[in-house]
C-alpha cells in the first residue's frame, strides 16, 4: 500500500450545519461507504480520517472533524473550524430552517476565517427529492412522499456564487454525490497544483485504528452516481 | 498503585472469568463424554456446608456492602454476573446436552445449591412455612407453565432467585418441581441445571445408589473446572445473599434504612428490586413506607395534569424544542430494539419535552434523550414478569402495559429524570459550564494518577475535551452498553444519595424545600405550571432570552452543593459530577497501555469507540471501584472542585 509510505497531504475538514441534517451520515458515507437510517445525534464532536490518492499519486489525508449540530453545542464548533483547511456546510433540502442555519455559519465561518477557508455548501437528503427520483438512482423503496424539497437547488447556487463557496446537491443515504465533495475541495487546497481528473480517482483504505467503528473497506467508485452537480433537479 | 496494576488486575479477572461454567464443561465432555466427579460434587458440599443457616454461602466480606469499601476492588469478582453466566449455561445446555440422565454435569452450580440448602434446611422447616410454600408455589403455577410452554424462552436466574428469595429459607424448591418433571419428562433431562430441590435430591440419591459408577480420576483440567464452578458457586450464593438482604431492609422497618439500603445499593441492585430502589435512592419515593402509595399517586397525578396542559389547545407549542426532541427521539438507543416501538417513543417524547419546557434554562440538549431510558427501561421491568425483566429489550410495552400502566411509567420517569438532572443541570445549561469544569477536573486528575499518559496525550495534542466532552454529557452512556450503564447507575444513585434518611423523604411531595434545593427548582416549576403562565413561546426559544434563568439555575445548583457539603461532616457526600469525573479517569485509565503507543489520530479515534461492547458487569464494578479509591484518595486534592 504504496499511500503508507508516500508522504500523505493533510486536509483538516470541518463540518457544520444544523442538527440532523446529515453530518454525520455524509461522513460516514465518506470514509466507511456506509449508510445507517437512524444516527445517535453526535455530541461534541466526532473524529474521522479517509486517505485519498489522486491519480497524480498525491495522496491526500482527510482529517474530519464532525460537529454536533444542535445549537447547545455551538460554543464548541471554534475550537473544530479554527485551525480548519476546509469547511462543508451542510443542509438539509427539505429543511428551510437548516438552509438558514448554513448561511448563519457561512457567515461566521467568513468573519472568523476570512478567505483562508474552503467552503463546501452541501444540499443534503436528495434522495427524498422526488424529481431526483426518476432519472438514475435505484431506490429500494421509493418514498411516496410528494417532493418534499423545501429548498430550491437556485436558492443553495446563488448563496455559493454570493459567498465564492462550491456547492453540491447529495445524498448520504445513496452515496450521491458524496465523494466529489471531498475530491473537489482536495483540488482546491493551494498545496496542490494538478489536473482536475478526479474521475478516476482511487482511494485506499482509511487510515482508521481496528477499533473504528469504521469499516477499513476502500470506498466503491462504482457507487458513485456521476456528477452530482449535474444533478437532475 | 498507578496504571500497572490496574491494568493487571483487570488482565487477570478477564483471565479466570472469562470462560463461562458450561461451556468449560461442555469441552471437557467433548474429551471425556464423561459425568460429574465424585470430587465435584464433594466440592460443593464443602463449600455449603459451612453456610449460615440461610443456607447461602455467606460471602459476607464482600457482599454486605457495610464492608470498607476500599476492599471492593477485590472483592467485586463476586458480582452479579454469576446469573447471566448461568443463564447462557442453560440456553446453550439444551440443544447439545447428551441425554444422560442422572449423571450430567448440568447439576452444576445450581442444582447443587439448591440441594444443599434443601439438605440445610430440613429442620428448620415447620409446618406453617410448609403450608406457605405451597401456597406460594400454586400462585406461580401458572408462570411456570407458561415458562414451560414457551420453551424457546428459559426463566432467567432472576426469576429463580426471586423466587427463592421470597420463599425465604424454607424450601423454596416445592415451587417449580412439577413444571421441571414436565421439562424433564419432554425432553430427556436436559434442564437439570434448574432442577428444583426435589428432583435433584433424586438425581443425588440415584448418584449415590449407583455405587457402580466410577468416576474419571481428577486431572488437572478438571481441577480448574472444578476451581470455576466452585466460584460460579459462590458467586450464585452471594448473590442470593444479595437479595435477601434487599428483602430485608425494604421490608423490615416501616421507615426504610435508606443508609443501609445506600451501602447495599453501591454494589448492585438486583434486578427485581431496582425499580423499587432507584426511586427510594433518588428520593422520589420517602424511606417512610406509608407513604409511598399517596406520594406516588400525587406525582403521577401531576404529571398527567401537566401533560393535559402542555398538550391542550391553550399551550402553544415550542415549535424548535419540539422538532428537535422529535428528531432524536428514532436516533435514542437505536440498536435496541425496546426504543423503535412507536408507543415507547412517544412516550420518551412527552417525558422529555415536558421536562423541557419545565427547565427553560437548559432546554432540551441532546444527550438527555439518553439519561432518561435507563429509567425508563427499569420502570418497565416492574410491570414484567419475573422470567421476562431480563428481556425488557426485545418486548413492546404495548404488549403488556395499559394505558394507564404507560401513564405510570412515563411519570416515574419523568419525576426521577427531573431529580437526577437537577443535580447536574449545569451541565445543560448556555456554555455548559457543568461538563468544561468537568473536563478541566478529569485532566487535573489524569495528571496526577497517570502522568505518564497526560504526558504523552499532551504531546500528540490531545485536548481532554474533544473525547471527554461526551463522556460528561451523556455520562459514559455512550461507551458502554446499557445494561453496564444500568448498573453503574445502581452505584451512581447511591454514591449520590442523601445519607440522610429523611433527606429524601418529603421531597417527593415538594413540601420541606429546606433539605433539597433542587425541589426549589422543581416547586418553581410547579408554581408556573399551575398558575398556566407558562407561555411556551417565550420559553426556550433562545437562550439569550433567558439571560436570568441560568442564573437561577446556577444559583439552585450551588446550593445544592452546599447542602451537600454542610451536613453529615463524617457522611460520604459527593455529588454526581464529582465522582462520574473519578469514574471518567479510572475509565481513561483503562485504556492507558493502548494509548500510549497511538498517535493523535490512534488516539481519538480509539476514546471514541473504546471496546467496550464485551464487558460485563465485573469489568465495570472495578472501574467503579477504582473510581472509589481514586476519590478517596485525591478528595482533599480535589475539594477546590466544588
Amino acid at each position: 500500500m504504496n499511500a503508507t509510505t508516500n508522504q500523505a497531504t493533510s486536509i483538516k475538514l470541518v463540518l457544520l450545519g444544523e442538527s440532523a441534517v446529515g453530518k454525520s451520515s455524509i461522513v460516514l458515507r465518506f470514509v466507511s461507504n456506509d449508510f445507517a437510517e437512524n444516527k445517535e445525534p453526535t455530541i461534541g464532536a466526532a473524529f474521522l480520517t479517509q486517505r485519498v490518492t489522486l491519480p497524480d499519486d498525491t495522496i491526500i489525508k482527510f482529517e474530519i472533524w464532525d460537529t454536533a449540530g444542535q445549537e447547545r453545542f455551538a460554543s464548541l464548533a471554534p475550537m473544530y473550524y479554527r485551525n480548519a483547511q476546509a469547511a462543508v456546510v451542510v443542509y438539509d433540502l427539505t429543511s428551510p430552517q437548516s438552509f438558514l442555519k448554513a448561511r448563519h455559519w457561512v457567515k461566521l465561518l467568513r468573519e472568523q476565517s476570512g478567505n483562508n477557508i474552503i467552503i463546501a455548501l452541501v444540499a443534503n437528503k436528495l434522495d427524498l427529492c422526488e424529481e431526483q427520483a426518476q432519472p438514475e438512482t435505484e431506490q429500494e423503496e421509493t418514498e411516496p412522499r410528494g417532493n418534499v424539497r423545501k429548498v430550491a437547488k437556485e436558492e443553495g447556487q446563488k448563496l455559493a456564487d454570493d459567498e465564492g463557496l462550491m456547492f453540491f446537491e447529495t445524498s448520504a443515504k445513496t452515496g450521491e454525490g458524496i465523494n466529489n465533495v471531498f475530491l473537489s475541495i482536495a483540488e482546491k487546497i493551494p498545496l496542490k497544483k494538478k489536473g482536475n481528473e478526479q474521475e478516476s480517482a482511487t482511494f485506499n483504505g482509511n487510515g482508521q485504528s481496528e477499533n473504528s467503528t469504521s469499516s477499513n473497506g476502500r470506498i466503491d467508485l462504482n457507487a458513485r452516481n456521476g456528477s452530482s452537480e449535474a444533478c437532475g433537479c | 498503585m498507578g496504571l500497572k496494576k490496574s491494568s493487571s488486575s483487570r488482565d487477570i479477572n478477564q483471565k479466570t472469568s472469562s470462560p463461562s461454567l458450561f461451556s468449560s464443561l461442555m469441552k471437557s465432555w467433548s474429551h471425556s463424554g464423561h459425568s460429574p466427579t465424585r470430587s465435584n460434587s464433594k466440592a460443593y458440599s464443602s463449600s455449603t456446608t459451612d453456610n449460615n443457616n440461610l443456607g447461602y454461602a455467606s460471602d459476607t466480606s464482600s457482599n454486605d456492602g457495610t464492608a470498607n469499601q476500599l476492599t471492593r476492588k477485590n472483592s467485586s469478582r463476586s458480582g452479579s454476573n454469576s446469573f447471566t453466566n448461568v443463564n447462557d449455561i442453560y440456553r446453550m445446555t439444551k440443544p447439545i446436552m447428551p441425554t444422560n440422565h442422572h449423571h450430567s454435569n448440568n447439576h452444576s452450580s445450581s442444582s447443587s445449591i439448591l440441594l444443599n440448602n434443601n439438605n440445610t434446611n430440613t429442620g428448620n422447616i415447620n409446618s406453617s412455612t410448609i403450608k406457605k410454600s405451597h401456597h406460594k408455589f400454586s400462585d406461580s403455577n401458572e408462570d411456570w407453565s407458561a415458562v414451560v410452554d414457551d420453551y424457546n424462552m428459559p426463566p432467567s436466574m432472576d426469576f429463580f432467585t426471586d423466587y427463592l428469595s421470597k420463599n425465604s429459607n424454607t424450601n423454596m424448591m416445592l415451587g417449580p418441581s412439577p413444571v421441571l418433571s414436565k421439562k424433564n419428562s419432554g425432553h430427556n433431562n436436559n434442564n437439570n441445571n434448574y432442577t428444583s430441590g426435589s428432583s435433584s435430591s433424586s438425581n443425588n440419591s440415584n448418584n449415590k445408589n449407583s455405587g457402580t459408577i466410577t468416576y474419571p480420576k481428577l486431572t488437572e483440567h478438571n481441577y480448574h473446572l472444578e476451581l470455576e464452578n466452585e466460584r460460579e458457586l459462590q458467586e450464585l450464593n452471594s448473590k442470593l445473599t444479595r437479595i435477601n438482604k434487599f428483602d430485608q431492609i425494604l421490608s423490615s422497618s416501616s421507615i426504610i434504612s435508606l443508609a443501609e439500603l445506600k451501602k447495599l445499593s453501591w454494589n448492585g441492585i438486583p434486578m427485581g428490586h431496582r425499580p423499587l430502589v432507584w426511586k427510594l435512592l433518588i428520593g422520589y419515593l420517602p424511606a417512610n413506607k406509608k407513604r409511598h402509595e399517596i406520594l406516588i399517586q400525587r406525582k403521577r397525578k401531576e404529571y398527567k395534569t401537566g401533560i393535559y396542559h402542555i398538550f391542550s389547545p391553550q399551550h402553544t407549542r415550542d415549535q424548535p424544542t419540539w422538532h428537535q426532541i422529535e428528531i432524536d427521539i428514532p436516533r435514542t438507543n437505536p440498536h435496541i430494539k425496546l426504543y423503535q416501538f412507536p408507543s415507547v417513543q412517544k412516550s420518551l417524547q412527552k417525558i422529555l419535552y415536558f421536562w423541557a419546557i419545565r427547565h427553560p434554562a437548559s432546554g432540551y440538549v441532546q444527550g438527555i434523550n439518553d439519561l432518561v431510558t435507563p429509567f425508563f427501561q427499569i420502570f418497565l421491568t416492574s410491570y414484567l414478569p419475573e422470567h421476562q425483566k431480563a428481556k425488557v429489550c426485545d418486548i413492546d410495552p404495548e404488549t403488556y402495559l395499559t394505558e394507564e400502566n404507560f401513564a405510570e411509567v412515563e411519570a416515574d420517569s419523568f419525576w426521577c429524570l427531573s431529580k437526577f438532572l437537577d443535580t447536574i443541570i449545569d451541565n445543560y445549561i448556555h456554555g455548559q459550564p457543568g461538563i468544561m469544569k468537568q473536563v478541566s477536573n478529569l485532566e487535573s486528575l489524569c495528571k496526577r494518577i497517570d502522568g505518564q499518559l497526560y504526558k504523552h496525550l499532551k504531546k500528540e495534542n490531545v485536548e481532554f475535551v474533544q473525547f471527554a466532552f461526551r463522556w460528561m454529557n451523556c455520562l459514559l452512556m455512550r461507551e458502554v452498553p446499557i445494561d453496564i450503564v444500568i448498573r453503574m447507575w445502581d452505584t451512581y444513585l447511591s454514591e449520590t444519595s442523601s445519607d440522610d434518611n429523611d433527606g429524601g423523604v418529603d421531597s417527593a411531595g415538594a413540601r420541606k424545600g429546606s433539605g433539597s434545593s433542587n425541589m426549589k427548582m422543581m416547586m418553581n416549576n410547579n408554581n408556573t405550571l399551575s398558575d398556566g403562565t407558562v407561555t411556551p413561546n417565550g420559553v426556550a426559544q433562545n437562550a439569550n432570552d433567558l439571560i436570568n434563568i441560568p442564573t437561577h439555575a446556577n444559583e439552585s445548583v450551588n446550593n445544592n452543593n452546599n447542602t451537600n457539603n454542610n451536613s453529615g461532616s463524617n457522611k460520604r457526600k459527593t455529588s454526581l459530577s464529582e465522582f462520574h469525573v473519578f469514574v471518567c479517569a479510572a475509565f481513561l485509565e483503562t485504556w492507558s497501555n493502548s494509548l500510549l503507543d497511538m498517535d493523535f489520530q490512534g488516539i481519538i479515534t480509539f476514546l471514541q469507540n473504546v471496546p467496550t461492547a464485551n464487558w460485563g458487569e465485573k469489568d465495570i464494578e472495578i472501574l467503579l471501584s477504582e473510581a472509589y479509591m481514586w476519590q478517596t484518595l485525591y478528595k482533599d486534592a480535589t475539594s477546590h472542585w466544588l
